[in-house]
């Protein structure tokens, strides 16, 4: 889906690698401080200095919202996990871009 | 009340904190089939087991079990592991109970946490019993549980309908609505490209299969 958003809001491409790989800039407005932020909301380690700086580049209602999106989707990985619910079809050329085994 | 929020270092839009007041009286409330003191169980049993813990609750060993494995160890959850905990005596239903419970749960601490709030203390349960009403239009797919129309995201506790529902409610607050999701120009306070890469961050270091 993160392909799709991009080129139909943005018209360009963006490097899915960018989702597994810190070295890769995912080209996205406050991009790293996003991802650094996810990171810190699931690991939990880093969590104030990371929130801090996604406040400083985009703003504090931005930082709420990117905490919202990450707390749903803790929601959803184990609804998902949990119930087994298979992933489409459409989305398996993701896994196979990105190396994740199956 | 709940939720107050005062030690937040973030803004919370006024439609979040009603949703979180609104999470909490519905886990506390009776449900389809675990009365409120046993969704309250589960519920403590998912916190603690974060950190390796147990709650010492009441509940029959299988639903401590489903609660702690959900809330914990979700990406290692097998059919198989399903298949046995019915064998034991959990209800399909109460397990999709269970799961609607706990995966709630772990967004509304996760948010806390997020913008800084301290853990809100679980609500005192609401007397009754559960409605105990079953969801007729559901089948066998490929998931573990049992769904209707279809197995995917959106239908994944679909054999209890008011968790359905109520996930419903909490995602289109936190992330997207179902209308919203559809459009992939939508743009609220993050675009639709930024939420995917958080989505997939969370998602990849969860372990997530889907």
């Amino acid at each position: 889906m993160l392909r799709v958003s991009v080129q139909k809001t943005t018209g360009t491409t963006v490097d899915l690698r960018a989702v597994v790989d810190d070295r890769i800039d995912p080209e996205l407005p406050a991009g790293l401080e996003l991802r650094s932020l996810a990171t810190a909301m699931v690991t939990g380690q880093r969590l104030e200095e990371t929130r801090a700086a996604l406040s400083r580049a985009a703003g504090p209602q931005m930082a709420a919202a990117a905490i919202g999106v990450c707390a749903n989707f803790e929601m959803m990985n184990r609804i998902l996990d949990a119930t087994g619910c298979p992933a489409p079809e459409r989305l398996r050329f993701v896994a196979e871009l990105l190396g994740i085994p199956r | 009340m709940s939720f107050e929020l005062a030690d937040a270092v973030l803004p919370v839009p006024d439609r979040v904190g009603e949703e979180l007041r609104r999470e909490w009286q519905r886990l506390a409330a009776p449900g389809t089939w675990l009365t409120g003191r046993q969704r309250l169980a589960v519920a403590a049993e998912a916190r603690t087991a974060r950190t390796f813990a147990d709650a010492h609750s009441e509940l029959p060993e299988p639903l401590i079990e489903a609660a702690q494995s959900v809330s914990a160890a979700a990406h290692l959850i097998t059919r198989e592991w399903v298949v046995d905990l019915v064998a034991r005596g959990v209800t399909i239903e109460q397990y999709v109970e269970v799961v609607g419970v706990v995966s709630r749960l772990a967004a509304v601490d996760s948010y806390l946490r997020g913008i800084g709030a301290q853990e809100e203390p679980l609500p005192e349960p609401t007397p009754g019993r559960p409605t105990g009403e079953h969801e007729n239009r559901v089948r066998w797919r490929q998931a573990f549980v049992p769904t209707a129309p279809e197995d995917g995201a959106r239908f994944a506790l679909s054999a209890v309908p008011v968790e359905e529902h109520a996930r419903d409610q909490l995602h289109a607050v936190l992330y997207l609505s179902t209308e919203q999701m559809a459009d992939f120009t939508y743009r609220g306070v993050l675009s639709r490209a930024q939420m995917e890469l958080l989505a997939a961050r969370v998602s990849l270091l969860n372990d997530c299969f889907y």
